[in-house]
């Protein structure tokens, strides 16, 4: 039997894959035939390249005095017919396929060939999930209809993976975080199809679409689709709108507070409704406007104790429990009390009940006191609800004592309540208690083994298994970073310099590589700190300052021609490890913004040809406001570097413009009112940023996270400077 | 009053009043996307003074053919459209004038594998005949489906995709090593 993957397609057949336009049996043959045959790969890549490189070509300036021909001879009244129509078209139009760039890419990116990877779910904009029913009742089962956009073409099945959560917060059983719940299958009509069923207790999931490899996936943008179970009365159930809170509390901090809005607004008559709202509201707001979502909080709270007060029938989860944290929320010192004492006495067990003792062992100053006060709590809650006993706490607790009996206890609880995934964090706690170093040493080692493989449970579904396995590669470097400074204290140094060495291998974290370098220099090897002092140097944010003194660090017999040529080479090494994680996204090239003092601009005007960073950001989301400070400092520097800045927040009210200059900020700021911007780049919440290339392009984005702005920044500015005739 | 053009001003104005003449507008029109259209015509015609006479031309236009603009997606879509299709009419026209050859000695050569040469890769995309060039461009720089490309041809798509290929292979062949 001839096997079609085995046989190498034709160049026309392969550049019809380019471009997605083979019908969806074909696109499946050539791509596995790719995935195996490194000659094709590089003749896609070199169809690629070419292309790159023919964008890349600078355009011929206008020509001087052309501006001032053409409106002269307009102002004369010359006048010329352009065709406004196109020609009329011989023949039918054929079958188009869409493009599947990403499944193209991606064996780019396995043939090693240097090229973006674009975003894997970039294509799947136009994509769409559909329950039905929409609104299902518990236990229901839900017949699930995707329709792609054009990530999937050529693919006969997929995977709807889910997080499913309970009412009370805790994964499904058996389920673990996020899980595979269905496999769906393409129909005649090109959809895929397929049904799952919620278990009982779950009332809130989230979903995402990938292909069998989880190479591609389609996570609605990172919004995810969303199914919330209902109750005979057609409301969401209001534990389905709690949980969809705290699963996108970590994640949006928008979303998540109109989701406490609508809960207000469909259950009214609920406490918890009204404490849910009040918490995301004091958590965004500032000033004046905390001042006033506390008073109002404290007026409903009122209508609730005067209501409250004569009922014995009160739920301990929703009502009595809720009260008495709310009283405590609003500094209702009288109020707290009451209810407090009526807590204690009802149910000093459950779930609000150990909230309120927790209080207690917080407020205790002798850490020798508080631990055994946590470890009775822990015993009464057990390892499923360890969280509310605020681990880390604990081990900080454990630690300050000194007691290795109880450090080693805490250390154990918290690695099972997190299921090994908190093994890097404790170990390395562990090694800096010299009695429990080597048992640190141990877990780091654990936590090494198990980053070698991609755990599907704990992969944030928005993640496709690639990204997941960069991440895990990335935590693995900190890890080993870790384990080289536990054996260094305990006297192996070769083994130690050798972990080190394997810690700033790839990828690229500027702060890690600094710290290599300085345990090497630690213990004399000179030698050995120029490669990471190196690449340390060669980061955009803080090398230049370290490159001045390097030389000294390293001594004199380091010349100044030597350490410029290390300096050459780790910025290359740097550009390399980089561009991992680079995208291509093109970007609409009218993209409108309104400067502060109110005028119009495109985009492209800012930009003015150079690099961009974009970033979204929030004084009102708390993880986005406590990076404003380094958003200052990291946006200084790029445009001192003479790239371009944009940033986004809220519309340029007085009110917003006097907190921008009472909090001394010099970020530019820019108005979005028609949101070009925000259809360009599709930002997910904040803070979220963005690099885009001197082309408008998306290199680099969404990040949460400064530091690696300034390297990607640097290379991307660089790609253009190499790029051919630039 | 017609926006000057240190007020700017949204398209949908800028159309407004260059569609009535106003020069201000039309010179706001002129810096937001003469640059482009000139660029596009470039790529296109690989003669300077051609793609200069298509800036003149779209621009002298714009004022009766924004007539025809309904303000149905972008402006400068729009604008590139109708300056792909004036440089299409110059091509036309050119071809009526002379048969253009293709040699393979026209472009010089570059390592198969490494970043072509930016002149090399000029002269390239210069050697390709007009007919696969205008496909090329419009479909990988410009970005449109190949169902545009073919009617701004006026060609069919299968047409579309089968110029395209060539034109790649025809590059390929033209910056690879010797054979």
């Amino acid at each position: 039997m001839t096997r079609p993957a085995l046989l190498h397609p034709t160049f026309r057949r392969i550049s019809l894959y380019a471009d997605g336009d083979l019908d969806p049996p074909a696109m499946g043959n050539v791509g596995a035939h790719l995935a195996g045959c490194a000659r094709c790969r590089a003749t896609l890549g070199r169809i690629r390249r070419l292309e790159e490189e023919v964008r890349a070509l600078p355009a011929a300036p206008l020509p001087p005095g052309l501006r001032e021909r053409v409106l002269t001879r307009l102002r004369a009244g010359e006048s010329v017919i352009v065709p406004v129509a196109d020609p009329s078209v011989r023949g039918a139009s054929g079958a188009r396929w869409p493009m599947a760039a990403a499944a193209a890419v991606v064996l780019l990116a396995l043939a090693g060939v240097p090229f973006f990877l674009p975003g894997a779910d970039l294509e799947a904009n136009r994509s769409e999930l559909v329950f039905n029913p929409a609104a299902p009742r518990p236990g229901d089962a839900v017949h699930v209809t995707y329709r792609p956009g054009s990530l999937f073409a050529g693919e006969a099945s997929l995977r709807l993976r889910a997080r499913y959560l309970r009412y009370d917060g805790l994964p499904a059983p058996g389920l673990g975080r996020q899980a595979t719940v269905a496999e769906l299958v393409r129909a005649r009509n090109g959809v895929f199809e397929g049904t799952i069923r919620l278990p009982d207790p779950v009332v809130y999931a989230a979903f995402a679409v990938e292909d069998r490899d989880g190479g591609r996936v389609d996570s609605h943008e990172r919004r995810l689709w969303e199914l919330l179970v209902h109750g005979p009365d057609g409301r969401p159930r209001f534990e389905a709108l709690a949980q969809r809170h705290f699963d996108h509390q970590t994640s949006n901090w928008e979303l998540s507070r109109e989701n406490a809005r609508q809960a207000t607004e469909l259950y009214p008559g609920r406490i918890d409704a009204w404490f849910m709202r009040y918490l995301d509201e004091r958590a965004s707001f500032t000033g004046p406007a905390a001042d006033s979502a506390t008073a109002r909080a404290r007026r409903r709270l009122a209508g609730f104790d005067r209501s409250f007060r004569a009922r014995r029938d009160l739920g301990v989860e929703s009502e009595l429990g809720i009260i008495t944290r709310f009283a405590a929320a609003v500094d209702d010192t009288a109020l707290h009390r009451y209810w407090r004492a009526r807590l204690l006495r009802r149910a000093p067990n459950s779930l609000w009940g150990v909230q309120e003792r927790l209080q207690d062992v917080l407020a205790q100053p002798d850490p020798r006191r508080g631990l055994p006060l946590l470890d009775s709590l822990w015993r009464e809650v057990g390892v499923g609800r360890g969280a509310i006993v605020y681990l880390p706490f604990a081990l900080y607790a454990a630690t300050a004592t000194g007691d290795t009996g109880a450090i080693r206890l805490w250390a154990d609880r918290s690695s099972r309540y997190e299921r090994g995934e908190a093994d890097g964090r404790v170990g390395a706690i562990l090694t800096q208690v010299p009695a429990l170093r080597e048992e640190g040493m141990d877990r780091l080692r654990a936590r090494l083994r198990a980053l070698e493989r991609v755990d599907d449970a704990v992969r944030p579904l928005e993640r496709t298994v690639p990204e997941e396995r960069l991440a895990r590669r990335e935590e693995a470097q900190r890890v080993l970073a870790d384990l080289g400074a536990a054996l260094l204290a305990s006297g192996r140094r070769d083994a130690a310099l050798d972990t080190l060495d394997r810690a700033t291998r790839t990828g690229w974290d500027a702060d890690l590589v600094r710290r290599v370098a300085d345990l090497r220099l630690q213990v004399g090897d000179t030698a050995g700190a120029v490669a990471p002092l190196s690449l340390a140097a060669a980061d955009p944010l803080r090398g230049a300052a370290l490159s001045d003194s390097a030389r000294l660090l390293l001594g004199t017999h380091f010349d100044e021609a030597a350490w410029r040529g290390r300096l050459d080479g780790a910025r290359q090494e740097m550009r390399e490890r980089v561009l991992v994680h680079a995208t291509r996204r093109p970007l609409p090239a009218r993209v409108r913004l309104r400067t502060p003092d109110g005028r119009t601009v495109a985009l492209r005007e800012v930009a003015a040809g150079r690099p961009t960073f974009v970033a979204y950001w929030s004084r009102y989301c708390p993880p986005s406001a406590a990076q404003i400070p380094q958003l200052e400092q990291v946006v200084a520097v790029l445009r001192a570097r003479g790239f371009a800045v944009v940033t986004v927040a809220e519309p340029l009210t007085p009110e917003f413009r006097r907190y921008l200059r009472e909090h001394r900020l010099t970020l530019p700021v820019y108005d979005d009112p028609w949101k070009d911007l925000e259809e360009a780049v599709r930002p997910w919440g904040t803070p979220g940023y963005y690099v885009l290339d001197a082309d408008g392009n998306l290199r680099f984005g969404p990040l949460t996270d400064l530091s690696a702005i300034p390297a990607q920044m640097a290379v991307v500015e660089e790609i253009r400077v190499r790029a051919p005739g630039r | 009053m017609a926006p000057t053009v240190s007020e700017p001003a949204s398209d949908a104005e800028l159309v407004e009043h260059a569609s009535r003449g106003s020069p201000n507008a039309l010179a706001a029109l002129y810096d937001r996307y003469a640059a482009g259209v000139h660029r596009l015509a470039q790529s296109l015609l690989h003669s300077a003074p051609e793609a200069e006479d298509v800036v003149q031309d779209v621009f002298l236009g714009l004022p009766r053919a924004l007539r025809s603009y309904a303000g149905r997606g972008s402006l400068e879509a729009w604008i590139h459209r109708v300056a792909a299709r004036t440089a299409l009419m110059r091509m036309r026209a050119r071809r009526r004038r002379r048969e253009e050859t293709i040699s393979p000695d026209a472009a010089p050569r570059a390592p198969r594998d490494s970043p072509v040469d930016r002149v090399a890769l000029e002269r390239a995309l210069a050697a390709l005949p007009d007919a696969l060039r205008v496909v090329f461009v419009l479909k990988v720089v410009e970005g449109y489906a190949h169902e545009d490309v073919a009617a701004l041809v006026g060609i069919t798509p299968r047409t579309s995709r089968v110029r395209l290929f060539r034109a790649r292979k025809l590059l390929q062949s033209l910056l690879a090593e010797d054979p």
